[in-house]
């Protein structure tokens, strides 16, 4: 069969196998099997094993696991609750002030751990409550815990990262750092927004009441936040700021995180037999999900390159002819929509084969072209109809809150995440600063 | 009728039971990793055998739980059209699926996964490293973890054959 015939009918396939509804793992080991066969014959599945066998003696993914360790055992320390209920006095004499309560803290929490799970349930159910009694608009509500508790995976550490740098060869350490400042842009960003927007039309987010601030005096709400800034600004430290200075490899890191995150949970007083258990079972779910579809991607992506697959489509883009900053938009536009139907890690498997080689060609650094494309994927989790955040929320806010006020809250947020990116992709500083900085490179 | 119970009880539990026992091999993983830290980077006295043991540790995690997280639907899926549907035409679908995806990839996974395995077996097959542990029993994983995900896949799609002909839910 002709390359191009058959490429297009993998691409077809692969829509059609997802749309079935079943775990997207399966779905491209399937169709790897399938296309294998016909484009290539059955001597391909030695490759499989092969390629399996790649990712489970790989030593950068190790950070995965224990990175997705370490969040569930933040979660189970109680560091965002303590934090987050010390900040929201401080700041609740400002309007919108609990909102941006909750976007510091989240960032903060996106520092500490590496996947946008933990940071959307741990704020949803912490901040939603008291957000709506203080009667904040539902949709500001919504839109805020989601677009905050996403940048989880955005600031490292992050699984998404880990992955990228496993797939495009790149230094984990390097895109972690670079990921920092487009972060913690998108965070002033969502603050700015909760300010201006509050302090024109103060309904949104009310003020804390006289009473309410009466109850806690200033002095007591600035040595609280400070206790309560300790133990993640140690974690911070000790994780990031390892692999800055070159101390800790990421995977390092990642373990050395989990252990002081197991140690956060005894100083809280917070350790049970059934929190470990928990802890322990469910990072074995989240964490066999993500990697065995890296076992089923590796066998598609073989098999696609493997009849030459990535060819057909760099020659088709690269034919368009729109110019070099022409099919930057486009390759971003196809991750922005891509984001509204499939998860990110969906996303990288099948865009980066294609897109990398094509950045390549059209000379723009490899570095800072993952960050943006982990910049857009922020937009990923929140765009309907398959969001994380969005799935995550709907599981744990109140009745009185609808889907609709969901999808209204997180439209301005997507429109900032978009204004991120442009400025990420205008000032390609934001992203290699940092990295540069590194002593070494992990 | 209460034979396939207890048949699918069966499956059900090999998927439990390795998924509850394994998972906790991320606690000596962890715990390698500190270690390896310190060892290296404290008193720069680092162990052979920490790095090789760290891998095989993480490697033997993710793929054995794998049934486990089929088990409890871990594995994420796109259900967009899915949810859509009638729970009938669901589980309609889902069989269709498990014999053009699952069962294929699984079946190649065991096969050449075995051959992969049997080939480090024959030659006791060790790493390059100054340690040099042996291979083989990881390689083995691989295999193994493509049949606990067809028992799981097999107990799957008789829930759902049994839910479209005798309208049974288990």
């Amino acid at each position: 069969m002709n390359v191009t015939v058959l490429t297009i009918s993998m691409f077809v396939a692969l829509i059609i196998g997802l749309l079935m509804g079943h775990p997207l793992a399966f779905v491209l080991g399937g169709l790897a099997v399938i296309f294998g066969f016909i484009g290539w014959g059955p001597q391909c599945y030695v490759m499989f094993a092969n390629r399996i066998w790649g990712m489970m003696d790989n030593y950068v993914l190790v950070a995965i696991p224990l990175f997705i360790f370490m969040a569930n055992l933040l979660s189970e320390s109680g560091i965002a609750e303590g934090l987050f209920s010390s900040l929201r006095y401080l700041l609740g004499p400002l309007r919108g002030g609990v909102a941006i309560a909750v976007v510091v803290v989240s960032t903060v929490f996106a520092a500490c751990t590496g996947i946008i799970g933990a940071s959307v349930v741990t704020m949803g159910v912490l901040a939603t409550p008291i957000m709506l009694k203080y009667g904040y608009q539902k949709e500001l509500t919504m839109g805020t815990i989601c677009a905050g508790g996403t940048l989880g995976i955005l600031i490292p550490p992050s699984i998404m990262l880990v992955v990228m740098g496993n797939q495009a060869t790149l230094s984990v350490g390097k895109l972690f750092m670079g990921a920092v400042i487009p972060g913690l842009i998108l965070a002033v960003l969502y603050l700015a927004y909760i300010a201006i927007m509050c302090w024109r039309k103060p309904e949104l987010g009310p003020a804390l009441s006289l009473e309410e601030r009466a109850a806690v005096p200033v002095r007591k709400r600035l040595t609280g936040s400070l206790i309560n800034l300790v133990p993640p600004v140690i974690l911070i430290i000790g994780v990031l700021g390892s692999i800055f200075t070159g101390i800790a490899t990421p995977t390092e890191a990642s373990g050395v995180g989990a252990f002081l995150a197991f140690l956060m949970i005894l100083g809280y007083r917070k350790f049970t037999w059934k929190g470990l258990r928990d802890a322990v079972w469910s990072c074995a779910k989240t964490n066999t999900m993500v990697i065995i579809i890296l076992c089923g991607a590796t066998c598609f992506t073989g098999v696609f390159l493997g009849i030459g697959g990535g060819e057909v489509v760099t020659n088709l883009v690269l034919g368009i002819g729109l110019g070099r900053w022409g099919i930057y938009a486009i390759m971003m536009l196809i991750i922005f929509i891509l984001g509204m139907f499939i998860d990110w890690i969906g996303i990288v498997l099948i865009t980066f084969p294609i897109f990398l080689p094509i950045a390549a060609d059209l000379g723009f650094d490899p570095l800072w072209f993952v960050i943006m494309i982990a910049v857009n994927l922020q937009a990923s989790f929140l765009t309907p109809p398959f969001g994380y955040a969005l799935f995550y929320m709907k599981g744990i806010v109140p009745p009185e809150v609808t889907l609709m006020h969901i999808y209204r809250g997180i439209i301005p947020f997507v429109i900032l995440m978009a204004i991120g990116l442009l400025f990420c992709t205008l000032n390609p500083w934001t992203a290699l600063w940092l990295p540069g900085k590194m002593i070494a490179g992990g | 009728m209460d034979k396939t119970k207890f048949l699918l009880k069966r499956l059900d539990s090999i998927s439990e039971w390795t998924g509850r026992v394994f998972s906790w091999a991320i606690v000596p993983m962890c715990l390698l990793v500190v270690f390896e830290v310190i060892t290296r980077r404290l008193f720069n006295a680092p162990t052979i055998w920490t790095f090789e043991s760290i891998k095989q540790c993480y490697g033997l995690h993710f793929m054995i739980v794998a049934a486990y997280g089929l088990l409890y639907k871990a594995h994420v899926s796109i259900d967009i059209l899915h949810m859509r549907w009638s729970p009938r035409t669901q589980a309609i679908v889902a069989m269709v699926c498990y014999i053009i995806f699952f069962f294929p990839f699984c079946s190649i996974v065991v096969a050449y996964g075995g051959g992969f395995a049997a080939t480090s077996w024959s030659l006791k097959e060790v790493t390059w490293s100054a340690w040099h542990p042996p291979l083989y029993p990881i390689k083995t994983v691989i295999p193994v973890t493509g049949v606990l995900l067809i028992l799981q896949g097999i107990s799957d799609f008789i829930k759902r054959f049994l839910f479209v002909t005798k309208g049974v839910k288990l």
